[in-house]
């Protein structure tokens, strides 16, 4: 609307009796287009006023029922919240602990301590024995796992001999034997095979402190 | 059959006092405020919302909806407006989305009562024209068309549409203007086209 002409809240003002302010009324005298626009809204507005349905002329609803339907739904509706309990809505359902702040962090504070676990013992290398005795064991070992090799073998072979196997030798050799295979091969030799094993390893001892 | 429609209304403070101590005595348990409190408003909301669907069984069920939306929030009635707009406001919300949400479905059908065999053939072009100006008035956006029933039909005062929709006067006002605009567009349309739409 343009400047000068009347507002929209003047005409309804004017419509319902209420009186304009002088310059607005002066206006309105003047201008054509307000003139034309208040007296198609008061025309409009008598004639909506009626148009309007009269109460005669509204169907009349059964009262009681419609008064009977509301209770009923209210009593059900009261019912149903009873039968639920004292629960409330938002602790019913297991997803809803996940929406819940704390609990939320409380389970990421587990996932990521449980996973930095997983991944330290993962990568963690096996404990490995002090180097020192870890060699004289496997020194030991070695020698006791050839012997028996030529034992099984049907071979004679001395002390002497065995002090001359490359260390390499060894060392593969008792990769290959676990301890629990030296045990099992112990356990089945006959008498004069482990009376020779005995012999073999008391010399063996007795040379150590000169090998040290 | 209970009172007409045209039950006089009580005088506003004399309600809001007797609204408030309904209120309270449903809050406190008494279930006959309940009643109560539905047969000093009944009429008025069940013809408010069937202004907006011109249909007694869609009238029913939209009323029946807005005592149980009020029942169930009464707690929340601050007592700062009268029972009486709390009501109004529930209930023009409550059709407004109703319209909205049907307004691809909505087909009139009209229950008007009255002599149908009226040999007056004045009384006839009468009806019929305020039949199609009632066409039209659906024919405006809704939350209008609300402003409108509510002035005009309902009349309620400014003061109170402006605090039932949370507006200000000047804006109702304007309102009830732009809504009387939009008719004089539509009343220069064709009848067909308008009666068709």
């Amino acid at each position: 609307m343009m400047w000068g002409h009347l507002k929209a809240a003047d005409f309804i003002n004017l419509i319902e009796g209420n009186e304009l302010p002088v310059k607005r009324q002066a206006h309105l005298r003047s201008c054509a287009r307000c003139t034309e626009a208040f007296v198609s809204a008061q025309n409009l507005h008598s004639k909506l006023a009626v148009s309007a349905l009269s109460d005669d002329e509204l169907p009349e609803p059964d009262w009681f029922q419609f008064r009977a339907d509301v209770r009923n739904f209210m009593l059900s509706r009261a019912a149903q919240r009873q039968s639920k309990g004292f629960s409330r809505p938002g602790w019913t359902g297991w997803t809803s602990w996940l929406t819940r702040p704390a609990m939320s962090w409380g389970l990421a504070v587990a996932f990521t301590a449980g996973l930095s676990a997983g991944l330290l013992v993962w990568n963690h290398p096996a404990v490995q024995p002090d180097q020192s005795s870890a060699a004289v064991e496997n020194d030991a070992n070695a020698n006791s796992s050839s012997q028996i090799a030529n034992l099984d073998a049907g071979t004679s072979s001395d002390a002497a001999d065995d002090a001359a196997v490359e260390p390499a030798a060894m060392n593969s050799s008792f990769r290959a034997w676990s301890q629990f295979g030296v045990f099992e091969e112990v356990s089945q030799l006959n008498d004069k095979q482990a009376e020779k094993l005995q012999r073999l390893l008391e010399a063996d001892i007795e040379q150590t402190p000169a090998r040290q | 059959m209970e009172s007409s429609l045209a039950l006089p209304v009580p005088m506003a403070s004399e309600q809001t006092e007797a609204d408030i101590n309904l209120v309270e005595r449903y809050l406190a348990g008494d279930m006959t405020a309940f009643d109560e409190l539905m047969i000093r408003y009944e009429r008025q909301i069940y013809r408010v919302c069937y202004r907006f669907v011109n249909n007694r069984d869609d009238a029913m069920d939209l009323a029946q909806e807005v005592f149980i939306k009020a029942f169930e929030h009464l707690s929340s009635f601050r007592r700062e407006s009268s029972m009486k707009t709390w009501l109004y406001r529930i209930a023009m919300n409550h059709c407004i989305n109703h319209v909205k949400k049907n307004a691809r479905e909505f087909v009139e059908i009209s229950e008007t009562i009255g002599s149908t065999s009226s040999s007056i053939q004045s009384e006839m072009e009468d009806r019929e024209q305020r039949e199609h100006f009632r066409i039209l008035v659906k024919r405006l956006p809704p939350k209008q068309k609300a402003i409108l029933e509510m002035r005009i039909n309902e009349q309620l005062s400014y003061e109170e549409i402006a605090s039932m929709s949370g507006r200000s006067i000047s804006t109702i006002k304007a309102s009830v203007f732009f809504a009387l605009e939009k008719l004089r567009k539509l009343v220069k349309e064709p009848k067909q086209r308008t009666a068709g739409s």
